[in-house]
Formats: C-alpha cells, structure tokens, sequence
C-alpha cells in the first residue's frame, strides 16, 4: 500500500532541458555574426546553405567555408522574497563551460552554360541548436536543474537552382544528430537517513530530421529579397539511460533504467532584404519567426515503470515569437570589410514558464565583425556578439522557483571562406 | 594603413571590454522591507493549542519534534520583530513517549525494506512516562512556559480546572497537561496560558473534538455529561440532541461554539490589547492515516474491499471512491492477516464509512463556520483548508515536491495524523502569512525545505 504512494510521489516530474529561446544558436557564419546574422535577404557567399538555400544557385563561384563560435554565458539568480532574518536572498551564479558551435559548408556548381548550370550543389555541417548549463549541486534550485547539456549537429544535403540569374530557389534534407545530458539532485519530501541527496543523470542520444527551403529574388541591382523556412525537427531520445547516484536507501527504487523523450527544434520562417547602397556599402534587415508554441511540454518516458522513476510531463507552453535583425557591411579597404549589427528577440517562453535551464527574456544583441582578404579567394572572418538578456523576475508555476534571472553572453567567432 | 591599425586597435578594445562582459551580470538588490511587527507586539508570545501546536509527531511527543513545533519557528521569526524568549516544556532527549492503545511507545520510525520496496513502520521504545520522576519539567520552564499544547486537548479539556491531576484517577486527565500544569489539581490550560497575560498568541484547538471519533474507525465518543460542571459554569443546563446518556460521536457544535468562546474570551481578557491568530479544523478524513491503505490497494488492483459497519453488516468499499468508506492505517494489519473478503471482513474499528465520514465533516464544517465568524481587530483566522487542499493536491518548494502523501510527501508524520518539521514549518509559513496580511507585518518567511521531512531510513 505505502509502496505505491511512495512510487507515485517521489520523483514527481523530473524536469529537463533545453535553452529556449537560447538554443537557437544562431551562429552560422562568422561574416554574418558580424552584422546581426542577417544573411536571408543578401546575396549569398556559401553559409547560403543555411540562411536561405534558394540564394545558393545566385552564387557565381564555387566556395567552402569553415568556422567556430564561443559562447561565454553567464547567467545570474536570486530567489524572491526574503532570507528566514528578512534579509535579501544571496545571488546565484552558474558556470558554464565555453560551447563551440561550429559550421562547415561547401557548395559546387558546374560552370559555362546550359541547364547543368543552373544547379547548385551544397553540403552543410552545423549546429543551430545547443546549450550548456551549470548551476551545481547545490544551489537553491538543484532539485529543478542541476546541468544540461544539449548537443545537436545538423547534416544539410542542398540542391538549389537558378530560374533565372535574378531568381533562385533551393531546398535542403536535414539530418540531425546529437544528445542530451540532464542532471538534477533529487530531492525528495522526506528525509533521507543519512541526509543525502542523489543525483539523476539523464543520458542519450538523439536524432531527428527536417527540411531548410528557401527564395531568393533580386529584381534590381541595389535590392535583394529572400525567404526562408526551416522546419521542425523533432530530436527523439530513443534509448537514453537513466541512473540515479548517491540516494542512500531508497536505492533500489531506482534501477538504471532507459527513458525515451522529444524534443521539438522548433520551425522558423525567416523574411530578409537586402540593399546595396554602393559598391562599399550593403544593408541588410531581417525578420524571423519562431514556431516556439510546439515546446508545449516536456516529456519523458521511462523504461520501467512502478519504480521510484516516475514519467515526467512539464509544462513549457512556449509562445511563437519574432526576432528582428538589422546589419550593414562596409568595403572599408580593398581587403577589409567591417560589420555592425543589431537585434531584438521576444523571448518565446511565457511568464510562469521560466527555469533555470532556458532563463530566457527578451534579448538586445550587439554584433561586430570584420573580414580580411587574401587574394582573389580566400577570406578570413571575426565577429564578437553581445547578449544582453533582460532580467526577469517569474514564478514557475510547476516548480515554484521564484526568483529574477539575469544572463549576459559574450560570442567570438573565427571563420575561414575560400571560393574557386 | 593608419586606418587599418585604428580598426585593429577598435577591434581589440571590443575584445577586451567584452572580455569580462560575461562574467559580470548583476541583479539590481531589490528594496526589501525590515522585519517589522506592525500592529501586533510580540513581546509575550503564547501558543495554545493540542498536540500540533506541542510539535507532536510520529506517534509521540519527542525532543526533536518539539525543537521544530510551529510556535517555536513562530517564536524564532517574532525574534526580527520584537519578540522575547518562547520556553517549552522540553521532553528529554530520545524516543519520547506515545501510547498505541494501551501500549507506552517511543517516537515511530520507517525503515526503507529492500525487498518489499517499501518502508516498514515500527514502534521503538518509549524513553520516558508519565511513571517517570522527571516527567514534570522544571519550576522554572513551568514559569516562563510558552508552549500550551496539549496533546489530546479537546476544546472543552482546556477549560476544565484539575485536567492535569493524576488523583482523578487513569483516563480522566491528561498526564501532558501534568507535565506542566502550574498546579496540577486546580489549573486548567486556559487559565494557566492566559496568567502568562500574553501580547500576542495562537489558539489552535478543536481537532480533537473531532479526532477520536475518527481514528477509532468512529467508535469512541466524547462524555460531555462528565463535564457538566464547567457547562453549568459557562451557563449550559441542557446538551443538545443526539447523545446517548451524554454521550455524542463528535462535540456538539453548540458545545464547542461555547466552550470555544469561552477559551478564547478568557485569552483576550488575560491582556485587553493582545492580538491573536486561531486556526480552523482541517477536514480530518483527507490526512494520510484514512487516505493511504485505500489508495495502495487501488493502485495494486484490488477494487473492493469488505468491511463490517457500524450496524454490525458487512458492506462493500471501493478503494477508489473514498466516498464508499476510508480505511484506517491500522487496516493493514488486518488486511496482511487476510481479512477484507466478505467472508473475512474488516473490522469495524480500521473503517469509518460513509455516516461516519458524513459526521466528521459535518462536524468540522460547523466548528469552522463558527470559527470563522470570529474574525476581528484582534482576531486573524488561518483558515486551514485552502492550504490542506493544496497539500491534498501537492505543491512544490525549489522543486521539491511534498504533499500529504504518506512518508513520500514528506509533510506528515509516520502516524499519518500530525507533522513532520517540514510539515509544521509550512504551517508556521501560513500563520506568518496570516499575521502579515491582518496586522501589517512583515514577518520573514522561512524556508521549509531547511526543515526535515518525513525521516525515512
């Protein structure tokens, strides 16, 4: 009779991952990173592949390019309310490793005339979404979350073709591979003897698939358009293991056990233009809109049931939301071009939704960048982008984690391009 | 060139100033109030009450459970605001001391059995009894005492001059009262709580006119022709309707409006300026000692269960429709004995069924109407049952979840009636509240979760 109480209760929603509005890192090209990551509506160098396939067959040369990102983020807490003396909570900070997303593309195309020409062919490696988080195994809010890691890498095959030398259109399969890591300290109601408190670790891998597709039309020489849409892809655990350490007692209740769970990369539709003001100076603005409102809830499933392991269903009823971009690149020498961006993001996740792995709000981003020119073919990009995510005070309504978040990123970005 | 190096130069002046960027976000301090009193003065702090204001748990009253009692966390926070000392009649250090019928038990304990999966609850021995030399505490506790709960006090019990003298012969006075009782043979609770003229107190008594009825599966009653004096005191020459030679399942609402008036009178006037928080009665048939063994068996497949009713005739219960009747915690050892068939049925003392559920609530629904109306200038009410029904729901601190799920949710204790400290430290959470929001204070909470939960080895 206990025993069934005690199963049903105790690890009631085991919450998990997933850095919102943070886990599009929207860091696939270091030149693009340094004017706003507007890239949809501009003509294309090879990130093309992602930014909008259908600019891809616009390009006249063959290229490859490669680059890496560090993401230093930080993000500070402080529970609401008073301390038991009536003084103000001490703040929290995580500490999170350095992430690296990374890309790599590559786009061929025959040459000279006729049909063939028209086509483009592309490869794309990247990682569009991913988070790390820390905040230890002993901070207010371990029982939510103690780290996560989320990892995906995104494999493009592209074909995109010209109708016209004005007009491209191109569609792209998308494969993802990747993994979660979810740590929380299992705290329970009652107290264990000795007072100890386990740690559950959620591991898998994950995988999923998609589609990128996209337009790209520039009916005059100073005026390009271009939309794009990448699709939902769903990342599914199929087999992760769960293991819970360290809970004393009560261990038996939790045999090593498999869990399945998704997770939704959510679809985003994204609409650019781009203006050549001259020859040194081009605009670019972008919109994107997120289809966040498929992050309803996270669920995970666990092999074996009847056990201290109970299936986790938490509520995320993330919002769609847009992010506006604005950049400009200006030919500053014959070798050197210089960026400036800027943009806003309307954070996806609703007010009682907040938690300590997505402490998202809205966000202001700062960008620069710089490329420098070697010869005719080989192009060497750096951009820096400041992330500056609004404090926010919430309340979660699964959790009751009350407290305000503030979370401030730093991103430096190398990339190398070389076109034949 | 001159540009190139003043790019360069930008450029690594951005890196530089963002260097650090990351490493620095900051929360603005928010502006927080200083603990302060408000109306209230909490200068003389008393608690009034039956076993949950005492901080028993676990089948006794026990050192540690009554280091964690609400009244003391309340004294503790009073503390930032003005508060004096708050003393306890304080049991030695051990297992205390309970009764399981008419067994002397120390403090319960759960075991955690690796191969039921499932903890096992046993007894462990009493280290004291009202047989003890030492069972009075000191003169010295007896005369700065804060603490006023009383274990098994009845609402009428606090009235009655001498219900802590041992001459009155067993089972007619409450050796917890004895233990401090300034003169065992002429105070009553009342009387002894209100000569300490307090400023402030809470007055948390009623569960048990209520109680008893209920955990003996509704065999017991309540004598109020026995207290016919104090009745005639308080103006009372004749009990209502439904008794039985005086006797009733659950105090008459009359009875317990008047005696509870007369109790709460007698605190007001001991110091005309005084506030106070009085608590309503939970619905007693929602705790886990009712609500645990049905479920269990539910969710193990069993469906119906027989059991022999207060007519004397075997009925049915549905152990998921806690309407059709609830079965005590002491059901289990029937059940493991292979009772619950038609043939085999339980008894009725492990059952409260449908009447005597409907007399239970009935009965509480009536003391907290009246309890209710009590609200004043110097009156706040800390009305339990939207906090209980959370605790029936489940909630969560910091993501921990608790609830008043047996021994997992952490909040009530092994007897599945009284608290565990985390337990009471949520209800201490509450009466804060309650203060706050009537007497403009601004008490600081505390954290339940720095209190521990049901202890589980």
């Amino acid at each position: 009779m206990i025993k069934k109480t005690l199963l049903a209760a105790t690890f009631a929603a085991l919450p998990f991952l997933a850095n919102a509005q943070g886990y599009w890192v929207y860091l696939q090209s270091a030149r693009h990173t340094g004017m706003g990551h507007v890239g949809v509506g501009l003509r294309p160098d090879a990130s093309s592949i992602f930014m909008n396939p259908g600019s891809t067959s616009l390009m006249e040369k063959n290229s490859i390019s490669a680059g890496v990102s560090f993401i230093s983020a930080k993000t500070a807490f402080q529970q609401s309310g008073t301390t038991a003396n009536g003084t103000a909570h001490p703040v929290e900070t995580n500490n999170n490793p350095i992430s690296t997303p990374f890309y790599l593309y590559g786009v061929w195309g025959p040459k000279g005339e006729g049909l063939a020409s028209k086509f483009k062919f592309g490869l794309g490696v990247y990682t569009p979404f991913g988070s790390s988080v820390d905040w230890g195994t002993s901070w207010s809010g371990r029982a939510a979350l103690s780290s996560i890691s989320l990892r995906s890498i995104c494999i493009q095959p592209t074909v995109s073709f010209k109708i016209t030398d004005n007009f491209g259109i191109g569609a792209g399969f998308v494969y993802s591979v990747g993994g979660v890591n979810l740590q929380r300290v299992a705290r329970t109601g009652f107290s264990p003897n000795p007072a100890t408190e386990g740690l559950a670790e959620l591991d898998g891998a994950a995988n999923g698939m998609g589609f990128n597709v996209g337009i790209f039309y520039q009916p005059i020489k100073q005026v390009s358009f271009g939309i794009s849409y990448r699709s939902q892809i769903d990342m599914t655990v199929d087999n992760g293991t769960a293991t819970m350490n360290n809970i004393g007692s009560v261990s038996p209740l939790f045999p090593t056990t498999s869990f399945k769970a998704t997770l939704p990369l959510p679809a985003i539709a994204s609409f650019g233009v781009g203006v050549y003001v001259n020859e040194k100076l081009t605009l670019s603005g972008e919109l994107n809109y997120g289809a966040w409102s498929a992050y309803d809830a996270l669920k995970i499933n666990y092999g074996v049931q009847g056990t201290g392991w109970v299936n986790i269903n938490s509520p995320r009823n993330y919002s769609d939301n847009f992010v506006f971009r604005v950049g400009g690149e200006y030919k500053l020498m014959e070798n050197l071009d210089v960026r400036l961006g800027y943009a806003y993001a309307i954070t996806p996740v609703p007010n009682g939704s907040m938690t300590p792995e997505t402490p998202d709000a809205n966000r202001n981003n700062f960008f620069a960048g710089a490329s420098y020119r070697i010869g005719e073919s080989l192009r060497i990009d750096a951009a820096l982008q400041l992330v500056n995510v609004d404090a926010r005070t919430d309340t979660n309504t699964e959790t009751n984690i009350r407290g305000t978040y503030k979370t401030n990123a730093t991103v430096g970005a190398l990339g190398v391009a070389y076109s034949f | 060139m001159e540009i190139r190096k003043k790019t360069y130069k930008l450029l690594g002046l951005l890196l530089a100033g963002t260097t650090f960027y990351a490493c620095s976000p900051t929360i603005d301090s928010p502006s927080l109030p200083a603990p302060s009193k408000g109306t209230a003065d909490f200068t003389t702090f008393v608690a009034v009450g039956n076993s949950l204001t005492a901080g028993y748990g676990d089948g006794a009253l026990y050192l540690e459970g009554q280091q964690n009692s609400f009244p003391l966390i309340l004294a503790n926070q009073f503390k930032t605001a003005g508060g004096g000392e708050f003393v306890q009649p304080l049991m030695g250090s051990g297992n205390g001391f309970g009764t399981r019928g008419t067994a002397f038990i120390g403090r319960l304990e759960a075991k955690f059995n690796p191969t039921t999966k499932r903890p096992d609850i046993t007894p462990t021995p009493p280290s004291t009894s009202p047989l003890a030399a030492d069972w009075r505490v000191s003169n010295a506790t007896i005369s700065s005492l804060g603490n006023f709960g009383v274990p098994g006090a009845k609402v009428i019990d606090a009235l009655v001059p001498g219900y802590g003298n041992p001459a009155n012969g067993a089972g007619r006075f409450n050796p917890f009262f004895t233990r401090f009782a300034t003169n065992p043979a002429t105070s009553s609770m009342i009387s002894d709580a209100a000569a300490r003229r307090p400023t402030f107190f809470t007055f948390g008594l009623g569960n048990n006119d209520v109680l008893g009825y209920a955990t003996s599966g509704g065999l017991d009653s309540v004598n109020i022709e026995a207290y016919r004096p104090l009745l005639t005191q308080l103006g009372i020459t004749s009990l209502p309707a439904g008794g039985v030679n005086g006797k009733y399942p659950v105090t008459p609402a009359t009875i317990f409006a008047a005696t509870y008036t007369a109790a709460l009178r007698t605190m007001q006037a001991a110091n005309p300026t005084n506030k106070c928080v009085i608590v309503t009665i939970p619905d007693v048939t929602r705790i886990p000692l009712f609500t645990t063994v049905a479920a269990g068996l539910a969710a193990a497949g069993v469906p119906q269960v027989a059991y022999i009713n207060a007519s004397g005739r075997v009925a049915a219960l549905n152990t998921s429709d806690p309407s059709t009747g609830l079965l005590l915690l002491t059901a289990q050892t029937e059940l493991a004995a292979g009772k619950g068939s038609p043939t085999n049925p339980l008894s009725n003392a492990v059952v409260l069924d449908p009447t005597e559920i409907k007399t239970c609530q009935d009965a509480v629904n009536a003391y907290n109407t009246f309890i209710l109306g009590l609200r004043s200038d110097r009156v706040a009410v800390f009305d339990v049952t939207p906090f209980f029904a959370r605790l029936v729901r489940g909630t969560t601190v910091n993501g921990v979840g608790l609830s008043s799920s047996y021994v997992t949710g952490g909040l009530f204790a092994l007897d599945g009636v009284h608290l565990s400290p985390r337990g009471y430290a949520m209800v201490a959470n509450e009466i804060i509240g309650t203060i706050n929001a009537n007497y403009g204070a601004t008490i600081p909470l505390i954290n339940p979760l720095d209190y521990s939960g049901t202890q589980l080895k």
